[in-house]
């Protein structure tokens, strides 16, 4: 009896504590709307984003310029690799405590503003708090839901193809470049077998997004516009996809899956081995790859489809993007027009979340980036040319479409499913999951 | 005697032993206060909400919703992949705790011995259980056991050609099970105590009634050990179905999903899905499962554990 008294006691302390923190939280939050007439008190911003230790390093500096720059605004940074941060910021939105200044990326960015959970940054933007003038707007449409603007696009991006003219040029591959197609990617691992000998392969794109790029060629997408569903009709898109990596796979043209699960990150890849002249990749991580292979390396866009629409598309980079919760958002939205419009925090950034969105900046830092960072800017100029319209963002549950993918992918390559079956499973176990979306 | 009638006095004299006890008790609480608001804020707190969550849908970024029995009857009708990672997760702590606690009574036998320097090697062969969690090891782990890593290299030596045994289905889960069994040292510090509780005199009897070793090992020395045996069962048996770090470092529950353990699925469901009501169900099927398993140990202890202390079963 008297046990369970002071157990009682001590969880109703519990109790009462946590529910005291709870208060904390909704007190500041009705303070927000007291505090938003401009005053020279201290402002305590809390900014969060992911990255490896140079993006790391170099945002940290920029913080301390924009410091300097409004001597009453303190900014305290919060920085993880990708692989936490999702946790990391979920975590956060439920107890809602999100930072005033978030990263974000498009994969998630609907659950995000789906939920209420980021701010509508239009307002700031009339008021010139957030300048776009130099800013082509399409650059900001990816950031856009129902004509308001969420996220702030930091860089522009593309999907691009990495690859070694060194070793295509010793394997006797003659004008290799924009424009080169599927099939040929297949004549080109041939000649390379045939020079380098088994053991060296042509890495083809093959993940989610690449057969999303595929569909996008035959002017589809992998989602459904409602985002509770598949977005294109019958299997055999999946099944194409799927026969044509499988088939450069038996005839050991492209690595098999237990050198693929060898990998272990993208200094690690089979190009940095000159192991492969390929490797399929995301514009901004170029600059890694190319400084891990340390060897002159190139871009250059996805395989084209003969006869098919474009599949490339300028997709925006890591965007910063103000939390609904923020007491300071006008604060907030100032950090986010230095990290668009500061000349000094771009000759800090130096293209590391992609080429800037502002023409102003762009052309400003653009002699004063290092060669590999020339490239991607470059490429993304390339790009726009054989570039379409962008597909809307992921929708809800996109992380158990990718894993459903990614395990009927590698049940192939283990030659354990068909693509057939594959193709079958994926649309049962993609729709069934997206289906819940709907309710 | 007309006093104690008077209900003031009556209720006092009822109250203050009462409080004195009670005073008692609070000191001896409030010394264990740290740990005890700990474990009631940061264990069975969460416990509870997780309860409630497991009746809920609950994707961490919007607030909970009822469910119901729902996340449960999902786990028995439509979620093929749990019936993998139970599948896997069993074979698991059935082949890796006894192999780990034969191996860790094999070396405790042999440190039993008064040798000179026997305390360094004792120290030595536990470093692997002290840091043996970590993230470290499972690094290390996994390039060992890599394309490039030295089990090939060393392979190579003898001109047998390597593999990938991280990222090969057939050997992914062995050699997760090689690294468990070789983080022995935790189950052979506790063998090694319970080696030498045994009273030398039942060996020197033995020896006298002309028992040679082995006989000697598993007349006296096995029966004597099971309780520390039976401790150890339960512990590893515990711990294993718990398994989380060496799967989601090394292999992250692949190839083809041959080390899905039931924590890392749990962990994926929770933070790569969102889907953290399904992952508190999951998590208390975990709890039901391990109880049962423990139970089973317990009940049949009485049937192969030897108190000496009882005068035998």
């Amino acid at each position: 009896m008297k046990k369970k008294g002071f157990l009682g006691v001590t969880l109703l302390t519990c109790l009462v504590l946590t529910s005291a923190c709870g208060n904390n939280d909704s007190g500041a939050d009705s303070s927000a709307t007291g505090s938003e007439g401009e005053s020279n008190e201290t402002v305590n911003l809390r900014m969060v984003w992911w990255g490896n230790k140079e993006v790391h390093d170099r945002t940290q500096k920029v913080v301390e310029l924009f410091e300097e720059a409004h001597p009453n605004i303190k900014v305290s940074t919060e920085f993880t690799g990708w692989g936490g941060y999702w946790d990391k910021l979920a975590t956060q939105a439920a107890g809602q405590n999100l930072p005033d200044v978030v990263n974000m990326d498009l994969q998630y960015f609907a659950e995000y503003t789906n939920r209420g959970l980021l701010a509508d940054l239009t307002p700031f933007t009339e008021q010139g708090i957030l300048n776009f003038d130099d800013v082509d707007p399409a650059l900001l449409e990816g950031g856009m839901v129902d004509g308001k603007l969420y996220a702030v696009s930091q860089g522009t991006n593309s999907y691009a193809m990495t690859y070694d003219p060194a070793m295509l040029e010793e394997a006797g591959v003659a004008d290799f470049g924009p424009g080169y197609t599927w099939e040929q990617l297949g004549a080109i691992g041939e000649q390379v077998k045939a020079h380098y000998g088994s053991g060296t392969y042509v890495t083809v794109p093959q993940d989610l997004p690449a057969f999303g790029f595929y569909l996008r060629q035959h002017g589809a997408w992998i989602y459904n516009e409602a985002g509770d569903g598949l977005g294109y009709e019958g299997d055999q898109y999946l099944i194409d996809f799927l026969t044509m990596v499988d088939e450069l796979r038996k005839a050991d043209l492209t690595p098999p899956p237990d050198v693929v699960n060898s990998v272990q990150g993208l200094e690690d890849q089979l190009i940095v081995h000159k192991k492969s002249p390929f490797q399929p990749l995301t514009s901004n991580e170029f600059v890694a790859i190319a400084q891990a292979a340390d060897r002159p390396l190139e871009l250059t866009i996805f395989p084209s489809l003969e006869g098919g629409e474009p599949g490339q598309y300028l997709r925006p980079g890591q965007f910063y993007a103000v939390s609904a919760n923020s007491e300071h958002p006008e604060e907030a939205a100032m950090l986010v027009d230095f990290f668009t419009n500061s000349e000094a925090a771009h000759e800090v950034l130096m293209g590391i979340y992609g080429v800037p969105i502002s023409s102003k900046i762009l052309s400003h830092i653009t002699p004063l980036v290092d060669e590999n960072t020339r490239k991607t800017f470059d490429y993304i100029e390339l790009a726009k040319d054989y570039a379409g319209p962008m597909s809307p963002p992921d929708p809800k549950r996109q992380g158990e479409v990718v894993t459903a993918y990614e395990s009927i992918q590698e049940e192939v390559s283990f030659g354990v499913t068909t693509p057939e079956e594959g193709a079958k499973r994926f649309r049962a176990e993609a729709e069934a999951v997206l289906s819940r979306n709907a309710q | 005697m007309h006093d104690s009638k008077t209900p003031g006095k009556a209720t006092r004299s009822k109250a203050s032993p009462l409080l004195q006890a009670w005073k008692k008790q609070a000191i001896g609480y409030s010394f264990i206060s740290p740990w005890l608001i700990g474990f009631l804020c940061f264990v069975i707190g969460p416990m509870i909400a997780s309860l409630y969550l497991s009746f809920t849908h609950y994707d961490i970024l919007s607030s909970p919703t009822w469910a119901g029995w729902d996340n449960y009857v999902r786990m028995f009708t439509s979620d093929p992949r749990l019936m993998t990672s139970l599948k896997v997760t069993f074979l698991f702590v059935f082949l890796s705790v006894p192999l780990k606690l034969a191996f860790a009574l094999f070396v405790a036998v042999l440190f039993n011995r008064n040798r000179r320097g026997v305390g360094l090697y004792r120290t030595i062969y536990y470093i692997p259980s002290i840091i043996g969690g970590s993230v470290a090891v499972a690094v290390m782990w996994r390039q060992l056991f890599g394309r490039n890593g030295a089990v090939n290299d060393i392979l190579s030596f003898f001109h047998i050609e390597g593999m990938n045994w991280v990222g090969s289905p057939d050997t992914a889960l062995s050699t997760l099970i090689l690294l468990v069994v070789w983080q022995f040292g935790a189950p052979m510090l506790i063998f090694l105590a319970g080696l030498k509780q045994i009273p030398l005199e039942l060996y020197e009897s033995a020896s006298v009634d002309g028992a040679g070793a082995a006989r000697k090992f598993f007349r006296i020395t096995l029966p004597m050990l099971t309780p520390v045996i039976f401790f150890n069962l339960v512990m590893q048996t515990i711990n294993g179905f718990m398994t989380f770090t060496q799967s989601f470092i090394i292999t992250e529950g692949g190839p083809l999903d041959r080390t899905l353990f039931y924590a890392v699925y749990m962990y994926e469901k929770a933070f790569a899905h969102f889907d953290m009501g399904y992952a508190s169900a999951l998590a208390w099927f975990l709890l039901l499962i391990i109880g049962f398993f423990t139970a089973l140990i317990f009940k049949s202890s009485s049937s192969w554990v030897y108190y000496e202390s009882d005068g035998g079963k």
